[in-house]
């Protein structure tokens, strides 16, 4: 069982890339990867439905032998955590490549770059220490590095790689001494034992805190540090923006679950003031500018900026549902996110324009991509029946508990934020007036509607009926505090 | 054989002819006669003609190498049949205890790349410059053995006054600007280096290693201005030393020598001189860092600092990747240095994370030459990175090379350039040295952007003015062998999986070291 659930995917993954390499035809490797892929998210949810949600701890774990244990052993294992993102990852994947199938320049070499993320991203995942997860985060760039520089179309994709490169960097080598500082208080690097009685006085965890507040906030876009963010998702391809928003952005808030709040937890009270202020004022600067934005992918990534902030409000507020709604949050931001890149790179194939100023009246001629869009807009703006609407609703009573002004604000300052430029998103694409200089244009196609209606079919389903995923993460949240952090 | 009665019966004290009489000169004399034996052919006007073609000189290089090979098998049969060999009587002090071979070899196969590179190169070699190639060998393969300060000033002459030569002599007439440059440089340093064997004489009394670390161990007069003193006199030794590895207080003359240099002479100076006088500096710290450590740390701290910070500053703005390399070369070595400042408490540790970074920086700069020469162009003497451009449209392998080799001196992590960084970092760390830390974490982080230019050249297709194509290519009009892309796809492996070996190499060597 162990061995299935966490090797196979990565052998699987490595043969497909090898093969990838190897082989020119498209069709086959296409089929392939699609296949692989499929599979992975069937033992992955095979694997969901074994998990024993009434457990904390690693419940399948592998250990790799032969490897150099610098920092500790290489230990693969899977906890109640890592299952929802995992789950998500291997959702995702297949839906990037059913897109990019006869529609991208050198497909072979693009999915090779794509499989090697995701098995990255499992690796990270999948991760039972910190020097692990260190590793395959910065791996990461090496392929995100083709995938936004040469399939993205402009000019300023350049500048965005810099920035997504560097920003990156500097967050991991900040980690990379907390890292050593955490491995010198405790020994391991294990996260399990991060839950232990540490020996550091609280003003090493107060710098302690800032340095990995640091290093993790540079993932998730907060305020100073989050310029990377407009500029990669906008001069990325279309996949490439939703693997950096459907997941790249969650590995922040992973790293903070399993890394902040367990080493500086007698500091959080005292530091949690500074994180929830950052997090707020990105809300709110990150809102107004989505709402004068063009550029429709801009302002899809500021927003995504907002809701990941959002939780982060959650997160700090020191109750059980503050992380059973981040962690939720962060679930539905990706499909949502995924959902409306994908809809904007439907919209730029047909079209060949992000700017907002020459689209309109969509609804006459795209009515199914248009249903699907608004509903996926309308999830964005967190509307009761979407997952979106559960996990800010559990962020406010949380906020409750801590401070009821805060929620006034954040309430206030999240809703009218999101409604703003989401409404100015709807009108303008597509209940505007028709442009006569817009190219008669087809609908989607039965795999874009696929995509787009699989998307909104389980936004809609999380909405409702949200309960498969929160029981378990109420029991976890409940081991999290019996865990003596909350 | 010969060698243990050799050992047996000679007295190493104070007695500088047994460099004349060791073994080793053996090698010198087979080649000489080789190369003399060349010269008489029974052809006159073949061997007139074949003078300075360039179909001779290879054959000499290829000569070399199989040269090397050979002396290098022998000293693997004599580490096998002789494990225990003691050069010198009295063990105190000295770690080298017949392990020196190890390192022998890593030289060995040094030379091997290099003159196998040289030969990628086709460039027009005079007959002589392959005696100036041997000088480095014999340096590099006798200075582990010396006692003697006197027989490592010999050694480090002869060496520099070779690469005086091959630099001049390699190019066009800017190589000889650089190589005057160089000279004066090198010579200024030597003559430091008289001085402080000047001061060390009246100090110790003998020049000799072994002495000076008894003295240094068992001294019981008073140590407070002996302390002093000898921190004054080694200064003088450590900056005629950093003058010759271009640390940065003294670090100009690498930027305009580097550029000046054709990419043979380059190859050979930065890879052999940062070898020689880094075994040069771990024979003398082993004696000497006991009791003067103390001071010292601030100028290894010193040293190393400004030379990471001058060397990613400076590399920021550089459009030519020879100088970009001297840049990137500075940095290195400012890595290499900062790990003696925990020598005191850990040797082992220290000397083997220096020797390691810099085997792999090698490799990595090594790697880059080799997929050069398969892009060389006859303009790339200037090294200018224009050419550079857009190589992964015409040339995959080549390309992808490229790109890996850059990724790992940035320090990405599966990649062998990450691992050397993040232990060293790490180490610092350990002995308390934060602040240090802090800086070079962050100054690496700088320094990467330089390679990331260069990657960003090579593969996202901008539109430039100039591109990487094959009727630019007036030098190599013939496609990749089999051999070669072999040996590509073996560097390109090499960089992704040494990593997982990498454990067994560091215990390996830090056992030589004890």
């Amino acid at each position: 069982m162990n061995q299935i659930y966490l090797l196979l995917p990565l052998i699987l993954l490595l043969s497909c890339i090898i093969i990838n390499l190897i082989n020119k035809q498209e069709t086959i490797n296409f089929y392939l990867n699609y296949v692989a892929t499929l599979s992975i998210f069937i033992i992955y949810c095979w694997m969901f439905s074994s998990l024993d949600n009434t457990l904390y701890g690693s419940q399948y774990s592998i250990s790799i032998e032969n490897f150099p244990k610098i920092f500790g052993e290489v230990v693969l294992c899977i906890d109640g955590l890592s299952s929802f993102f995992l789950l998500l990852t291997a959702f995702l994947f297949p839906l990037c490549l059913l897109y990019n199938y006869k529609k991208v320049s050198k497909n072979n070499q693009y999915s090779v770059l794509l499989l090697l993320v995701e098995l990255l991203l499992i690796i990270c995942f999948t991760a039972s220490s910190f020097f692990i997860f260190y590793i395959a985060f910065e791996i990461i760039l090496f392929p995100m590095f083709f995938i936004i520089g040469f399939w993205g179309s402009r000019g300023r994709r350049i500048h965005a790689v810099y920035l997504f490169f560097f920003y990156t960097m500097l967050g991991s080598f900040v980690l990379l001494f907390c890292l050593f500082i955490i491995y010198q208080t405790y020994g391991t690097l294990e996260f399990n034992h991060f839950f232990n009685k540490n020996s550091l006085s609280k003003i090493e965890q107060q710098i302690l805190a800032i340095l990995i507040f640091i290093g993790f906030s540079i993932k998730i876009p907060m305020y100073p540090l989050h310029l990377w963010l407009p500029e990669a998702h906008v001069e990325a391809p279309t996949v490439g923006s939703v693997i950096l928003a459907g997941i790249l952005l969650k590995l922040g808030g992973y790293g903070m679950l399993r890394v902040l709040l367990p080493v500086c937890n007698d500091v959080i009270e005292t530091q949690k003031g500074f994180f929830m202020g950052i997090a707020l004022l990105s809300i709110i600067l990150g809102s107004i500018a989505a709402a004068r934005q063009i550029d429709l992918k801009k302002m899809i990534a500021y927003s995504s900026v907002v809701h990941m902030n959002v939780g982060i409000l959650g997160l700090f507020a020191e109750h059980n549902t503050g992380i059973i709604a981040f962690i939720f949050l962060m679930i539905s931001h990706g499909l949502i996110a995924s959902g409306l890149f994908f809809g904007v790179g439907m919209v730029y194939d047909r079209l060949h324009t992000k700017n907002l100023l020459y689209l309109g009246g969509l609804s006459r001629l795209m009515p199914k991509f248009s249903v699907l869009f608004f509903l996926l807009v309308l999830a964005n703006m967190s509307i009761p029946g979407t997952s979106n609407f559960v996990g800010e609703i559990c962020v406010f009573f949380s906020l409750i508990h801590e401070k009821v002004w805060l929620l006034a604000i954040v309430a206030i300052a999240s809703s009218f934020g999101t409604t703003l430029f989401c409404v100015i998103l709807i009108i303008k694409t597509i209940y505007s007036y028709l442009y006569k200089g817009l190219s008669p244009i087809y609908d989607l196609n039965d795999h874009e509607l696929f995509i787009l209606g699989i998307l909104v079919f389980l936004i809609i389903i999380l909405g409702l009926c949200p309960f498969f995923i929160v029981d378990p993460l109420i029991n976890y949240g409940q081991f999290y505090i019996a865990n003596n952090l909350i | 054989m010969s060698l243990n009665i050799l050992y047996t019966i000679c007295d190493y004290e104070n007695n500088i002819g047994l460099l004349f009489f060791s073994i080793i000169p053996l090698f010198f004399f087979i080649y000489l006669v080789f190369f003399l034996t060349s010269q008489r052919t029974g052809l006159f006007n073949k061997s007139y003609v074949a003078f300075n073609t360039i179909d001779f000189t290879n054959t000499k290089i290829r000569s070399l190498i199989v040269m090397l090979l050979t002396v290098g098998y022998v000293l693997t049969q004599n580490f096998r049949y002789f494990p225990e060999i003691k050069l010198f009587m009295n063990g105190v002090g000295i770690q080298f205890n017949g392990k020196i071979f190890v390192f022998q070899l890593c030289a060995i196969l040094l030379f091997c790349v290099l003159c196998y590179l040289t030969l990628q190169y086709r460039i027009n070699l005079k007959k002589e410059y392959i005696l100036l190639f041997y000088f480095f060998i014999f340096a590099a393969l006798n200075i582990l053995m010396q006692v003697n300060l006197i027989g490592i000033f010999l050694l480090i002459e002869m060496f520099s006054l070779a690469s005086y030569i091959i630099v001049a002599g390699i190019g066009n007439k800017i190589a000889i600007e650089g190589g005057l440059k160089y000279a004066l440089m090198g010579m200024f340093s030597s003559a430091l280096l008289i001085i402080a064997l000047i001061f060390f004489l009246l100090n110790y009394g003998t020049l000799n290693l072994l002495e000076i670390s008894l003295l240094e161990r068992y001294n019981y007069l008073d140590t407070n201005t002996s302390n002093y003193f000898i921190t004054f006199c080694s200064i003088f030794l450590l900056v005629s030393f950093f003058f010759k590895l271009a640390i940065a207080p003294f670090h100009q003359w690498v930027v305009d020598v580097y550029k000046s240099a054709s990419n043979v002479s380059f190859l050979w100076l930065v890879s052999t001189t940062k070898v020689i006088v880094f075994f040069v500096l771990l024979l003398i710290f082993e004696s000497l860092l006991h009791k003067t450590s103390e001071h010292l740390k601030y100028i290894f701290i010193f040293a190393g600092i400004t030379s990471v910070f001058v060397g990613t500053f400076g590399g920021l703005i550089q459009i030519n990747f020879k100088g970009l390399f001297a840049y990137s070369s500075i940095v290195t070595v400012g890595f290499l240095v900062i790990n003696f400042v925990y020598y005191f408490e850990n040797p082992e540790k220290a000397a083997a994370l220096s020797f390691i970074y810099l085997i792999i920086y090698l490799l990595n700069i090594l790697s880059f030459f080799f997929f050069l020469s398969k892009v060389q162009q006859k303009s790339l003497i200037f090294g200018d990175l224009r050419y550079i451009n857009n190589i992964m449209k015409s040339d995959k392998l080549v390309g992808f090379g490229l790109i890996i080799t850059f990724f790992s001196f940035l320090g990405l992590p599966p990649l062998v350039g990450f691992l050397p960084k993040i232990l060293i970092f790490y180490n610092l760390y350990n002995e308390g040295y934060l602040i240090t830390c802090l800086i070079f974490i962050f100054l690496s982080l700088i320094g990467a952007f330089y390679y990331f230019k260069i990657i960003k050249r090579i593969s996202l297709f901008q539109e430039t003015e100039i591109t990487f194509d094959s009727t630019y290519n007036l030098l190599n009009v013939e496609k990749i062998s089999v051999i070669e892309r072999l040996i590509s796809i073996f560097l390109i492996v090499l960089n992704i999986t040494l990593i997982i070996k990498y454990q067994i190499f560091y215990e390996f060597i830090e056992n030589l070291l004890k």
